[in-house]
């Protein structure tokens, strides 16, 4: 599963912090890029189609959601 | 939103376990065919640029590489503008604090520089070891935490092959720049998906 990797300096180059990687680093690339194929898109979030939906406005609020 | 949080981590899940076997194209979250000769149609219409982006990608992984800088964390060489701000030389009148804000703010705007072109260095060392290279728009400072101002968000897509190097390139970019306060994150291995040829992105 992907991580998320901070490099301090000083600290063992063997024993990064690794967490989980971020839902806003997740779906800037699951929304933002990827093939995309025309016509094909139905899946729908509380009626409005996903990839109409502007990435900044879910990720806006997903932050309110997450108390950010 | 737990909604999308579960389909994202899902759609990334079975990307991430066919990464680690073979060449992946993402294709974008929620794409869905009704019917599996959906699937075999778009396959065999697009075989050729397909398989091109597949012989392009073999071998390569994408890896992000955000930087991010919080003036606190930055150690200045000078001791002598600490927090307390006594200066026994220039006295309390206000000519001296005047000056003392003054300087300060000409420290700052020489550190923001000096980030900047941090910045930038550390892109063009890590796009040189990565077979491609792209910088996204940073990300929000609220979307962010408590990590401070996002001043770079690079990917890079590089081969399996120079990938210890790239890691290594990366720890030292964040030893040399740490005293300017700030922080290399790494995030990664992800399939591609700022790597697709512009034909098999968003117009595709």
């Amino acid at each position: 599963v992907s991580a998320e990797t901070s490099l301090h300096a000083g600290s063992s180059l063997r024993a990064p912090r690794a967490r989980q990687v971020t839902l806003l680093d997740l779906l800037d690339r699951l929304l933002g890029g990827g093939v995309v194929i025309q016509g094909q898109i139905t899946l729908a979030a509380a009626d409005v189609d996903l990839v109409e939906l502007d990435l900044g406005i879910l990720v806006a609020a997903i932050d309110k959601a997450a108390g950010r | 939103m737990e909604w999308v949080e579960s389909i994202a981590r899902t759609h990334e899940g079975v990307l991430d376990a066919l990464r680690k076997r073979t060449t992946v194209i993402p294709m974008r979250m929620c794409t869905v065919y009704r019917t599996e000769g959906g699937v075999r149609e778009v396959l065999r219409r697009e075989a050729e640029g397909l398989a091109e982006t597949l012989e392009q990608l073999e071998g390569k992984t994408e890896w992000g590489v955000k930087v991010f800088f919080e003036s606190d964390r930055a150690r200045f060489s000078d001791p002598g503008t600490d927090a307390a701000g006594v200066d026994s030389t220039a006295g309390a009148t206000g000519t001296a604090y005047m000056e003392r804000r003054r300087q300060e703010r000409d420290e700052r705007e020489q550190l923001d520089h000096t980030v900047d072109q941090a910045a930038a260095e550390i892109h063009d060392r890590l796009s040189s070891v990565a077979a491609d290279s792209l910088l996204n728009p940073p990300q929000r400072p609220e979307a962010s935490g408590s990590r401070g101002e996002m001043v770079l968000n690079g990917v890079y897509l590089v081969a399996d092959e120079v990938e210890h190097t790239f890691h290594q390139e990366a720890e030292r970019l964040q030893e040399r720049f740490a005293s300017l306060g700030v922080e290399l994150v790494t995030t990664g291995p992800w399939p591609p998906y700022n790597f697709l040829p512009g034909a098999m992105g968003a117009a595709w």
